[in-house]
């Protein structure tokens, strides 16, 4: 495509005759959305979201910044450029830690804005099997317990076997990527989570999130989240009926799935008020925007909203419940808490005050590059996100680091495996349980 | 459209193809600024070494190609904005900072380098750059020299002129001038350096620059307080620089800006305020302390409405709130703009009046903000520029703007630059000798007029500056 030099003032009439234009381009048609105009329109280009965005610092590239993003939207839905297959690589690019969203003093809703733009690039022809892959796995896998399950159980196998590591040797020699891809493969860790495992107590005061991925790879972290909150004095329902709350599918775009998975969701925990309390900051953050997401939907604005306001991180709820094993711990803040939910610390002073020497690691170029699928997407860049955060791990002389997200703890799992690295890597959930048999299956080491 | 297939070859080879970018989603990404105008380059160069400026430079420049050289993109003039068929020279790249000398007390960095992470230098070897322009965590030292762009330190520190001891300029033939030196005192030939810091780009490619590091403050503490009227804020500041306090920085909000601070970033201002002055100092170690405390005597005897001395995280967070004053004000509307004239100080409280009466009588929004201490002022068009008419008003402003500044001795920019926002209104400040002078300068070191060829036009072929009216075909 081949476009004029044009001059534009923003928000003005684009000349059409010196256009190439896709009008079917579901980008164009959010012109007409108040909700993401005002958004994009917000942006007065001022730049300050852009050291704090982990793909500028690590593509260096404007169109890799979140201004530069918004701009490509702005451009596309004002018609000054075609959605081509270098815009789309572009907003494929965010890795969607909403660092930007923090610091903009002008208030534009990135997230929302990426959403949006994600969505109305979905039926474009570019990147289309990257697309359609992802498509499958998040509405085929991820959102039908089943099948997750049965996946998982048959990564845990393949891994059981080593035969991932087999791949991994036959690979390298061929792509680079692709063995990087395997090196940072989600590694199953104990049996899988089943809230109905969990006896339904007569006077809840907690609710439990048992979430996709962190019940089918992470079950033993579920059950240790759950010793914690007993130990710290909560009667706690898990709601058999819950599922995917729906993040990775906002994330992509998938915006219908992701109303339907919420609904699912809010309706699952409506048995009692008392606060729900989550595992992953991923999952905890999309589930405290349930009330923006079904904002549209009258029957279920305002119970989504309840449930938004219910949404606690296990940090907020786990107090001093006794001895803790590890006495020095190195915590890393995930973006999902950092950011937006401006849940800082918080991990850091729950293990402070259960008489832990607890280390904030410095959060570097704000994200360890896992992201959801995005790693596995960009897996070199993702590697190179994340090792500062690795250098930092080891330095801070600590044998323990604690994660509160499961797309960060495969993630740095993953890069100390591979760095031969003796720090174990743990869900918060483990280091704060008092009482778990062992953790010596928790990790792969 | 590109530039030539075979030169573009020739750059590829040279910086690698990632680096070199002519899609049309990668060059619009930097065909804008923070100024509300857009246009398209032709291709954008990600250079990684000066090198690569040395090798690709005299190819650009032998093939007539006009360049625009950009850092990080943050200024609102539109300073760094591409001609048509014209490539962005990016440097954002370049980030390396080659030497610090403590003993010596200067800092050699690459172009690209971010202004914070020098101050964070200095600060490690025990020194102080005070620079500190609104946004110092983007910007780069090459946008700073461009536009001698300094911050609200400038009143206590001098700008960033006074900052820089030498420089190395890539020009079009690929030459490099190696201008100034490491030292202070330095009065070898022309002062070239002074020339290049303001220059935007329109002389050469400054690849390189060598910094002056100074000794630390031993204590800071800021005031604030704000006043139950628009103008008493503007007033009080003359009376703090005529009391002799010393405040190394003093900044003016009015009523619409101090309001949509707090409501951004809850400072805790008390209801009613309608302006507010913020004074900082610096001194030996507790001389900070007790000057702010005088100053807010100072401020209490004028009837504020509230007055507080803040230091350490406090103080922090309350210029943080004020350095982010511009984008915050894009809550109120779609487009901001931003103007930055200064007087002398006698008319500062003048001046602001005059900015209200100016946009009501232009029938148009604005906020107005000052770097009190210096009269320097930067009131905000408030606007929407998809309404042609109010477009047209706030043209219609500006121009006033500009005229009243002049009127009482001003001048029509104070950091931000000409830009291609304000070349046009360059005949206002200077006659026909004195740009006829500066035209003979930029053709010595420029001869073919393609460095930033839309902000300084010498050849007369050069596009037509852009009006801020609809879209242009350039």
């Amino acid at each position: 495509m081949t476009q004029g030099h044009v001059a534009s003032s923003p928000g003005a009439e684009p000349d059409r005759a010196a256009l190439v234009l896709d009008h079917s381009s579901g980008l164009i048609q959010l012109r007409t959305d108040p909700a993401f105009r005002n958004g994009v329109m917000r942006c007065v280009r001022c730049s300050i979201c852009v050291p704090h965005c982990p793909s500028y610092a690590v593509f260096r590239n404007e169109a890799d910044s979140p201004r530069g993003r918004v701009q490509l939207m702005r451009a596309a839905m004002e018609g000054r450029i075609a959605p081509d297959a270098t815009l789309e690589l572009h907003l494929d690019k965010c890795l969607g830690c909403r660092a930007c969203e923090d610091a903009c003093p002008s208030g534009v809703p990135y997230g929302q804005l990426l959403e949006q733009a994600r969505h109305a690039l979905l039926p474009t022809r570019h990147a289309h099997w990257r697309k359609r892959v992802v498509q499958v796995f998040l509405q085929q896998v991820l959102a039908k317990p089943r099948t997750l399950m049965l996946i998982s159980r048959l990564l845990a196998v393949i891994q059981w076997l080593r035969l991932d590591r087999l791949a991994r040797w036959l690979v390298r020699p061929v792509s680079r990527t692709m063995a990087r891809r395997l090196d940072l493969l989600p590694r199953v860790a104990g049996a899988p989570f089943d809230p109905q495992e969990v006896p339904v107590p007569a006077q809840p005061t907690a609710a439990f999130h048992a979430g996709c991925i962190m019940a089918s790879a992470l079950g033993d972290v579920q059950r240790s989240a759950l010793r914690v909150l007993q130990q710290n004095g909560h009667a706690t329902l898990v709601p058999p009926e819950q599922g995917c709350c729906g993040a990775l599918h906002q994330h992509a775009g998938l915006i219908d799935d992701a109303r339907a998975l919420a609904r699912d969701t809010v309706a699952a925990f409506e048995a009692t008020d008392v606060p729900i309390c989550t595992t992953s900051s991923g999952c905890s953050l999309a589930m405290k925007e349930y009330g923006r997401l079904l904002a549209d939907e009258p029957a279920w604005a305002s119970r989504a909203a309840a449930f938004s306001a219910r949404i606690r991180d296990l940090s907020e709820m786990a107090g001093t419940a006794g001895p803790i094993r590890h006495t020095k711990v190195a915590v890393q803040s995930a973006c999902h808490h950092w950011n937006v939910q401006r849940l800082r610390g918080t991990a850091v002073d729950v293990l402070r005050n259960n008489g832990v020497d607890a280390v904030a690691l410095p959060r570097g170029a704000g994200c360890c590059g896992a992201a959801g699928l995005w790693s596995a997407q960009h897996p070199e860049a993702a590697w190179g996100l994340l090792q500062p955060l690795l250098d930092a791990i080891e330095h801070s002389g600590c044998d323990v680091a604690a994660i509160s997200n499961p797309g960060c703890l495969f993630h740095i799992r993953a890069g100390l495996r591979t760095r031969g690295s003796k720090v174990r890597a743990l869900h918060l959930a483990e280091v704060l349980d008092t009482s778990a048999p062992s953790d010596d299956d928790d990790d792969d080491h | 459209m590109g530039i030539a297939v075979d030169l573009a070859t020739r750059v590829k080879d040279i910086v690698g193809r990632e680096a070199y970018l002519d899609s049309p989603a990668d060059t619009l990404s930097y065909g804008f600024n923070s100024y509300p105008l857009y246009t398209q380059p032709a291709a954008v160069i990600l250079f990684q070494s000066r090198a690569q400026v040395e090798q690709v430079l005299p190819l650009l420049y032998a093939r007539d190609v006009p360049m625009v050289i950009r850092g990080s993109g943050t200024n609102v003039s539109g300073n760094a904005l591409a001609p048509p068929g014209g490539v962005v020279l990016s440097l954002e790249r370049m980030t390396k900072i080659l030497e610090v000398d403590p003993i010596s007390r200067y800092a050699r960095v690459e172009a690209g380098a971010n202004v914070r992470s020098i101050q964070d230098l200095a600060g490690q070897h025990g020194l102080f750059f005070p620079p500190n322009p609104g946004n110092m965590d983007a910007v780069t030292v090459g946008g700073i020299i461009g536009c001698n762009s300094s911050g609200d330190l400038a009143l206590g520190y001098g700008g960033t002129r006074d900052f820089v001891l030498g420089m190395d300029v890539v020009t079009g033939d690929g030459q490099v001038l190696k201008l100034g030196s490491k030292v202070r005192k330095d009065v070898t030939g022309y002062d070239m350096v002074r020339l290049l810091v303001g220059s935007e780009g329109t002389l050469g490619v400054v690849v390189e620059a060598t910094l002056r590091l100074i000794e630390p403050p031993g204590s800071d503490a800021s005031v604030i307080a704000t006043f139950d009227d628009g103008l008493r804020g503007a007033e009080v500041a003359l009376e703090i620089l005529s009391r002799r306090l010393g405040p190394v920085a003093l900044e003016y909000m009015d009523e619409r800006t101090t309001r949509t601070v707090e409501d951004t970033f809850q400072l805790g201002l008390p209801p009613g305020s309608r302006s507010t002055l913020i004074a900082r100092f610096h001194g030996p170690p507790g001389a900070a302390d007790a000057a702010a405390e005088r100053c807010r005597s100072v401020f209490l005897e004028h009837r504020a409405l509230w007055a507080e001395a803040r230091s350490g995280d406090a103080a922090q967070k309350l210029w943080r709130a004020r350095h982010l004053a511009y984008p915050a004000l894009a809550r109120i509307c779609p487009t901001l703009f931003g103007e930055d004239i200064v007087v002398p100080l006698r008319h500062f409280p003048a001046a602001v009046r005059r900015m209200h009466e100016l946009g009501k009588a232009a029938e148009v929004d604005i906020a107005v903000f000052a770097h009190a201490g210096d009269g320097h002022l930067h009131p905000l068009l408030l606007t929407d520029d998809a309404d042609p008419e109010q477009r047209a008003r706030g043209d219609r402003f500006v121009e006033e703007v500009i005229l009243y500044a002049l009127s009482v001795g001003g001048t029509i920019t104070g950091e931000h630059g000409l830009g291609v926002h304000k070349t046009r209104y360059v005949g206002h400040q200077y006659g026909d000798a004195e740009r006829d002078a500066m035209r003979r300068i930029k053709l010595a070191l420029d001869p073919k007029g393609l460095f930033n060829p839309m902000i300084f036009p010498v050849t007369g072929h050069e596009p037509k500056n852009p009006r801020r009216r609809g879209v242009e075909i350039l």
